[in-house]
């Protein structure tokens, strides 16, 4: 055995100096791992009850909004064969859950389970002396294929029946194609023509859009000049209304007038009504009276020679042709 | 076959037991010189190729799964990664000291046997029995233990930098998802079977060295045997442990 190397103090100093960091290395690893798994921090344990706890183990992640915050602890088969599993978190995590928290197994392809922790919304917070939550299980994506395939095995045999089917008429289907092509093809004249139209309705469109535009605008002049006379009939109102109390005040007196003129002349015709018919009794007798003297004055004189001469009275002709009496005969 | 593989698993245990039960003899000076070189020869010169196993390990496998599996993938994590590193670790290393030290001890320890003349009677010489196989049993597991102790810092190391350069994540989410899909106990579990492997890998090429004929022709056969053995009992022992975490 040679003995150089183990003579030589620095090789000594080497060996301690490595083992010493690889010491330290492996404490940092575990000191490391021990802190992100929460070891040294206070925990809390909440459980459920599940009928099924196939995907469950102890060690699998506990989460809450997609991070990790605990893991599962314990699992016993109960007599009632249930199987109650217990949740280890980190206790500040606790006090974020509700009285109707609930856990949800994820399972996915290729990826570990996991139970996803839901807080729940109600007010209560989940009981310190038994932090029971409801469990349910997320479908895998083979109980998810499996699923689609049970769903749709019906309708691809339905598929299989239709093409089977089409494949036994297929003159028709020719034929059919054939229409179709056919009929494409007078599509295609149709499209054609409605584009034309389609062209001549968008300039039609256009000069009406045009022609609506200035009516518009002739509407909205409109409209401004029975704005400005709306609010000439507002202050014309105005007017009126500051006015009108007084010719309201005005015409109650005129009908107090009124009425007083009213019942004046109802008193005077009253008083007529008794006085006027003598007045026109006792007339007749004036009437005959001054006649009498009139005439009695026009006859004497020399009135008599101030008054006209009386005109002869002109017959009237009723018993021959006027014609007659203007046109002398011929000889 | 199965005589065979019997007195050589007696043998192998009885070189372990050996070595055990004289712990004491670590006071001497020249035990103590003895496994320092065996340290030093096995464990300090091995170190270059464990880190850049470990490197390439790191930086390739464990960034190519991550980045194919997802990132965030705790099944990655946990069978690639730390399952890889867990049980990559140990093995490698073991792979490494057989194939450096497990045949140098053999031949070395052959070759003093033919040289000094080493009988049947001083091999029950105790002087000479510890001398020889306490300082390699201890050293080569010290050793072992200490190379799998930088294989998994330098793999982390390595999974972690190249992951957030090629993933453009950060350096620090990345070592949350190594050190969350871990467990503490994998590091010390890992180091404990690297120990065990050195040990074994040690107590099996001593074995094979001081049991080989006073032959020099024999010297290749005792290396062979010695190389062949330490293989089995490395995968026997992977294999009980694989057991055992399942179990």
């Amino acid at each position: 055995m040679s003995t150089l190397p183990a003579k030589d103090p620095s090789i000594r100093r080497q060996i301690v100096g490595l083992l010493v960091v690889a010491i330290l290395l492996v404490l940092a690893m575990v000191a490391g791992i021990a802190t992100r798994h929460d070891l040294f921090s206070k925990k809390a344990q909440l459980h459920f009850v599940t009928d099924n706890a196939t995907g469950l183990a102890p060690g699998t992640s506990v989460r809450l909004s997609g991070y990790r915050v605990g893991s599962v602890s314990n699992m016993t088969l109960q007599p009632d064969l249930k199987v109650r599993v217990t949740m280890s978190i980190a206790a500040e995590h606790f006090d974020s859950l509700r009285s109707d928290a609930s856990a949800l197994l994820v399972r996915e392809q290729l990826r570990a389970p996991a139970l996803e922790l839901r807080p729940g919304k109600l007010a209560g917070p989940l009981a310190g002396d038994d932090p029971a939550i409801t469990y349910a299980r997320g479908g895998t994506l083979t109980e998810i294929a499996d699923d689609l395939r049970e769903r749709l095995a019906p309708i691809l045999e339905d598929v299989k029946q239709v093409t089977g089917t089409i494949r036994q008429q297929k003159g028709d289907i020719a034929a059919m194609i054939g229409n179709a092509a056919s009929a494409s093809r007078d599509l295609a004249g149709t499209a054609k023509e409605m584009r034309a139209l389609a062209g001549d309705a968008r300039s039609r469109v256009g000069k009406l859009g045009a022609q609506a535009q200035s009516t518009l605008s002739d509407a909205n002049q409109a409209v401004g000049r029975i704005g400005n006379v709306v609010g000439q009939a507002e202050k014309s109102l105005a007017t009126v209304n500051a006015s009108l109390p007084g010719l309201l005040q005005k015409s109650g007196d005129m009908l107090e007038q009124l009425n007083a003129v009213a019942r004046d002349a109802r008193t005077v015709s009253n008083a007529t009504a008794t006085s006027v018919p003598g007045l026109l009794r006792s007339a007749a007798p004036l009437v005959d009276d001054t006649r009498d003297i009139v005439s009695g004055v026009k006859q004497s004189w020399p009135v008599k020679n101030m008054m006209p001469a009386p005109s002869s009275p002109t017959l009237v002709i009723d018993s021959h042709d006027a014609a007659s009496l203007r046109e002398p005969p011929g000889r | 076959m199965i005589s065979v593989t019997t007195r050589l698993a007696l043998g192998y245990s009885a070189m372990l037991v050996h070595a055990f039960t004289r712990r004491g003899l670590l006071r001497r000076e020249d035990v103590r010189a003895g496994l320092a070189r065996q340290i030093h020869f096995t464990g300090v010169q091995a170190l270059p190729y464990v880190c850049v196993v470990a490197l390439l390990f790191g930086a390739v496998v464990v960034t190519q799964a991550l980045s194919l599996l997802g990132p965030d993938n705790e099944v990655v994590l946990k069978a690639v990664v730390w399952g890889g590193i867990r049980e990559l670790g140990p093995l490698v290393t073991a792979l490494i000291i057989i194939v450096r030290s497990s045949v140098a001890i053999a031949a070395e320890v052959a070759l003093m046997r033919l040289r000094s003349g080493i009988s049947d009677a001083l091999w029950r010489d105790a002087a000479h029995e510890e001398e020889v196989v306490l300082p390699r049993v201890l050293g080569v597991a010290v050793s072992s233990a200490m190379l799998v102790a930088y294989f998994q810092f330098v793999a982390v190391v390595a999974a972690t930098l190249t992951s957030a350069a090629t993933l453009g994540s950060t350096i620090d989410a990345e070592l949350e998802h190594f050190m969350t899909g871990a467990a503490w106990w994998q590091v010390p579990f890992s180091i404990g079977k690297a120990a065990i492997f050195g040990a074994g890998i040690g107590a099996i090429s001593c074995y094979h060295a001081m049991n080989v004929p006073n032959d020099i022709a024999a010297v290749p056969k005792a290396v062979v045997a010695a190389c062949i053995g330490s293989l089995s009992f490395v995968i026997a022992v992977d294999l009980f442990a694989v057991l055992l975490l399942l179990a």
